[in-house]
């Protein structure tokens, strides 16, 4: 029971993106969460654009109605404790937003245990992991800060945009069972990654001189389908840029982005008439980013004490 | 008779917890007071002689060189500063006195300030802070400094030589800024 509990408690935390949405089986966008849902519906055709669009955003680690409260605190007085004592790396400003493109689906007409569903979603995700040693840095700087060591492993920072096509079937197999299965099609429109960073920046007391600047670093930043979007706001021509935009996105919106495949797989357990369990696993796949790829790298090692005038081989 | 009295006690209850929200007031003005001030750190430049080029250098003057030295003058730092200083140390344990001046130059080649360091004969290490900005000297004098002229001069003779092991004169430097970053 208390490992039951834990359990619980650990899902939780990172539960569904969409939670209100879960096991809501009236809704055909419930299938999307599980493929697996027993729906009763028995045929669905969704509003292009209109018939489900999720926003959401939030940040962790603070609030906003703290940091901006009229309470006589001065405001860099309050950013410096967040940015102190309160952030760390685990705390996080994160952005999702899912806009349904087409959704349609029917029973089977000679088998009604057989649910089909096919669509498109546009899903635009961004997290920014709270980068505490390098805000700290920028805030304080690393006057007085001797030996402290500003890791280079806090900047974690993921943002994309992707076209989902997608097809599924759910199957009542048992008086007890619904099992369900969706195939993706996933289209990039861009993708920006870097979190895989290693490496710090630290001021100690110089062998020759008073200071000595050190910076260790393996870091990457990862984009593609960025370098094209760059290229033509950095025309000039305005209208011009918004046609070359829209045809871009068309492009990639029509497959013509980096292509990747992925399936859902869900089920419904009837345990008895009032209690059924329910689970899914979703986006199981992977993107293949070699469109307008453009990587950046920083990797090595330098120590700087000034410039050194050794006499009698300085001149 | 009671459940009506609770009705109306907790409706009551109701309209006064209304009445005193605990939510505060927000200024998002407030971010445009925003100060961000980090105190940016780095060694400027080393200078180490030792005593027997200090003797064999002709005329008394053992360096005199004029170095590029742009940190300053580069766009980011030079609009940024709010006030910085500079520290310097010194140590001689050579067996004569020195004279070294630190010249900041403008790219025309104009002095705009000088550092001058009487070194005594010998000295253990003494330190020297300047100030720039409020309080200091112009911060214009290091946004505009765009090369720096080391030149020291021996203030002894040119044979003896200390008892000390390895005799030298080292001058090093280090340079803490204010920067005015929001």
């Amino acid at each position: 029971m208390q490992w039951g509990l834990l359990f619980g408690a650990v899902v939780g935390v990172y539960g569904q993106t969409k939670p209100l949405l879960y096991d809501f089986t009236e809704l055909p966008q419930a299938m999307l969460q599980n493929p697996g849902t027993d729906s009763p519906i028995r045929w669905h055709v969704g509003v292009p654009l209109l018939s489900s669009y999720s926003l959401q955003a939030g940040i962790s680690g603070f609030s906003v109605a703290d940091l901006f409260a009229n309470d006589g605190v001065d405001f860099t007085t309050k950013v410096g404790n967040l940015v102190r004592d309160d952030l760390n790396q685990r705390d996080r400003i994160a952005f999702e937003s899912q806009i349904e493109l087409i959704s349609l689906g029917f029973q089977h007409k000679l088998d009604p245990s057989i649910y089909y569903s096919f669509g498109a979603y546009a899903d635009f995700q961004f997290i920014n992991y709270w980068p505490s040693d390098l805000a700290r840095l920028a805030f304080d700087g690393n006057g007085g800060a001797l030996d402290r060591r500003f890791d280079l492993e806090d900047l974690k920072i993921r943002a994309d945009g992707v076209i989902v096509f997608h097809a599924g079937i759910s199957k009542k197999i048992s008086r007890k069972w619904r099992v369900g299965a969706r195939a993706k099609l996933y289209s990039s429109i861009f993708q920006l990654q870097s979190t895989n960073n290693s490496g710090y920046f630290v001021t100690t007391q110089g062998q020759n001189n008073l200071l000595r600047n050190t910076l260790v670093a393996d870091m990457q930043v990862q984009t593609s389908g960025l370098q094209e979007i760059q290229s033509i706001f950095q025309d000039g021509v305005v209208s011009n840029n918004t046609q070359r935009l829209q045809q871009l996105l068309l492009r990639r919106v029509l497959l013509g982005g980096d292509l990747g495949i992925g399936a859902d797989f869900g089920f419904t357990f009837f345990q008895t008439p009032e209690w059924r369990w329910t689970g899914s696993v979703t986006d199981l796949g992977f993107i293949y980013h070699n469109k307008d790829v453009l990587n950046y790298t920083l990797n090595g090692a330098v120590s700087n004490e000034g410039v050194q005038f050794i006499l009698p081989d300085a001149f | 008779m009671k459940t009506r009295l609770l009705f109306w006690f907790f409706l009551a209850l109701l309209g006064l917890f209304s009445l005193n929200s605990c939510s505060e007031e927000l200024d998002f003005d407030q971010a445009e007071d925003l100060q961000v001030t980090p105190t940016v750190a780095t060694s400027l430049f080393y200078l180490e002689t030792p005593e027997a080029e200090i003797n064999s250098a002709p005329a008394g003057s053992f360096i005199s060189e004029v170095f590029e030295f742009e940190a300053f003058s580069e766009d980011f730092i030079a609009e940024n500063v709010l006030e910085g200083t500079i520290t310097y140390e010194y140590e001689n344990s050579t067996s004569k006195e020195i004279q070294l001046n630190i010249e900041f130059l403008d790219a025309a080649g104009e002095v705009l300030d000088v550092e001058q360091f009487p070194v005594d004969a010998p000295s253990g290490a003494v330190q020297r802070e300047v100030l720039y900005g409020v309080g200091g000297k112009s911060l214009d004098i290091l946004r505009n400094t765009t090369q720096i002229r080391l030149s020291g001069a021996n203030r002894g003779d040119n044979t003896s030589t200390s008892s000390a092991s390895e005799p030298k004169f080292i001058l090093r430097s280090s340079a803490a800024f204010r920067l005015q970053l929001q």
